[in-house]
């Protein structure tokens, strides 16, 4: 790491209490992991690795997705930049723009991530000083490695009718990683976006990159067409399985009826456990676990307070309709027992701490969450999100914070 | 105690003033000529306050019937948002919008031509 503090520190706005919280609570002695962070790519040299595998002209000129994050400057043409890639990802011009240009976009701010044009150039930086900068500000706040998600427009892509595109980008995506990232940055994993939509061909992906150095596991986004609980999936678990690796679920958007919120607040409340209650139903109506019992599933970003719910509602289901989910050798809740959960974003329940550890206490908390940020996102939460949880032992969040990952994705 | 004093021309209304005493991180406030100054750091996760956007709460109007007539921007209320995951805060008072928060505020005296910031 060459990159200067003076990047990254005393920018308005930016992490240095972040930093600070680090070093007054010993993070730099501990080993974080956060298990879910985005890495707005340089989109200029990501659209020359896609024109390998889809001659599909693109339509958008690459300096729209640059806005991604670039959430400082000038608003009315970020929200903009983040309707044009909704509006890709999902295929159709949505009714976002409204959504997107009120007081929840204007409320983001990033003004530290990497992407963001220094100096007022137009100049776009370089894919390796955007991870330089990236790990050496994920170090300075404790965290030593960090799961990148691709961004939003890669795990939306199973909305898209054109599957061969989410095969391309999918493809393309790994490629980006490994040629600029895995392998030379320690601190820089990955998952596989896996095109869903096309099974045989996220296997043939799987297999060919799933053993590269910085390649912890699969994505599935759940934005897409048909539940994970069908055959269709089979060839990626197999895959998965064949592998030894992790399927992370990253929560996603849907739209449709009921998905169609009318509001950010509602969006921001239940899109995210949406989209992931009702995979993890799929998941175990069709017993995916008991066909392949060697995977290990984690679900990411959904908040943790949906997890009761779901427990006792399948429960309840189950025994009613037991004969709908004929593989299910134990309770429903038992397998969400064999979850992992990934903490951000964390609830602040009305009755405090003691509510936040009933919900904790529903699940195996000490071996089976996993840290994660969700930076450069406007809700991402700091280690001291676990650290400072006062019903946790010290060896709790020394688990939660790093260790279960560690031993879950053989992260060294 | 004595923590600061600044003349009031070097505070824009609704532009915090970041101003650092010791170990602090103080932002300054102006509104309808009245001055405010809270501890540059969110409650919530610890993030720097002072540094985000100030903008007016929302308002909806309605009409006789329960109508969205429009939503416009308060006049009275106006929020400082931390820039780390948006808390807000009234500039006035430093208690967030769901009321289990609240910014550490210092006293502002009014000299005239200058203000003092006490803890």
């Amino acid at each position: 790491m060459q990159t200067n503090k003076s990047a990254y520190r005393g920018i308005l706005g930016g992490l240095d209490n972040a930093a600070k919280q680090a070093e007054e609570k010993g993070f730099h002695d501990m080993m974080i992991i956060d298990t879910d962070c985005h890495f707005s790519q340089p989109l200029q040299e990501f659209t020359k690795t896609i024109s390998k595998y889809s001659n599909k002209k693109w339509e958008l000129p690459p300096d729209v997705f640059d806005k991604d994050f670039q959430l400082n400057s000038n608003l009315p043409k970020e929200a903009e930049g983040l309707r044009e890639i909704n509006a890709f990802a999902n295929g159709i011009d949505t009714p976002l723009k409204e959504q997107l240009t009120s007081r929840f976009y204007r409320r983001l701010t990033r003004p530290e991530y990497p992407t963001h044009r220094y100096g007022g150039t137009s100049k776009t930086l370089e894919a390796e000083t955007v991870i330089d900068r990236f790990t050496a500000r994920m170090y300075d706040i404790g965290i030593k490695r960090s799961i990148l998600y691709p961004a939003a427009f890669v795990y939306n892509l199973g909305m898209l009718p054109d599957h061969g595109l989410e095969v391309a980008v999918s493809n393309a995506f790994m490629d980006y990683m490994l040629e600029h990232f895995l392998g030379k940055y320690k601190e820089i994993l990955t998952v596989i976006p896996v095109p869903a939509n096309s099974p045989e061909k996220a296997a043939d992906l799987i297999d060919r990159v799933g053993s590269e150095k910085g390649v912890v596991g699969i994505n599935i986004s759940p934005s897409r067409p048909v539940l994970f609980g069908d055959d269709m999936y089979n060839p990626i678990y197999e895959a998965a399985q064949r592998k030894g690796l992790v399927v992370t679920v990253h929560a996603g958007v849907y739209r449709g009826p009921p998905f169609d919120f009318d509001n950010n607040f509602q969006y921001a409340a239940l899109q995210f456990p949406m989209t992931t209650m009702t995979q993890v139903s799929s998941v175990i109506a069709h017993g995916v676990q008991v066909r392949y019992p060697k995977l290990k599933w984690v679900w990411v970003e959904a908040g943790l307070s949906w997890i009761p719910f779901m427990m006792h509602r399948l429960d309840s289901a189950y025994e009613r309709l037991s004969d709908d989910a004929p593989l299910l050798e134990k309770m429903p809740s038992e397998y969400m027992d064999e979850f992992y959960y990934t903490t951000q974003p964390i609830e602040h329940p009305r009755g405090g701490f003691a509510e936040l550890q009933r919900i904790f206490e529903f699940f195996d908390y000490e071996n089976k969450l996993l840290y994660a940020s969700d930076y450069p996102h406007y809700d991402f939460d700091v280690p001291s999100s676990v650290y400072d949880i006062p019903f946790l032992s010290k060896r709790a969040k020394s688990k939660i914070l790093g260790e279960n990952a560690a031993n879950l994705f053989r992260i060294t | 105690m004595l923590l600061a004093k600044m003349r009031k021309s070097e505070i824009t209304e609704f532009q915090p003033k970041i101003m650092n005493v010791g170990k602090l991180s103080i932002g300054v406030y102006k509104f309808r000529g009245k001055f405010y100054a809270y501890l540059n750091r969110c409650p919530h996760q610890g993030g720097p306050a002072c540094e985000g956007r100030v903008l007016a709460k929302t308002i909806r109007e309605l009409d006789d019937h329960g109508n969205r007539v429009r939503d416009c921007d308060s006049e009275d209320r106006i929020n400082i948002l931390c820039p780390w995951h948006g808390f807000d805060y009234d500039l006035q008072t430093g208690i967030s919008s769901n009321n289990k928060l609240r910014l550490r505020k210092y006293t502002v005296i009014d000299e005239g031509d200058t203000i003092s910031i006490e803890s």
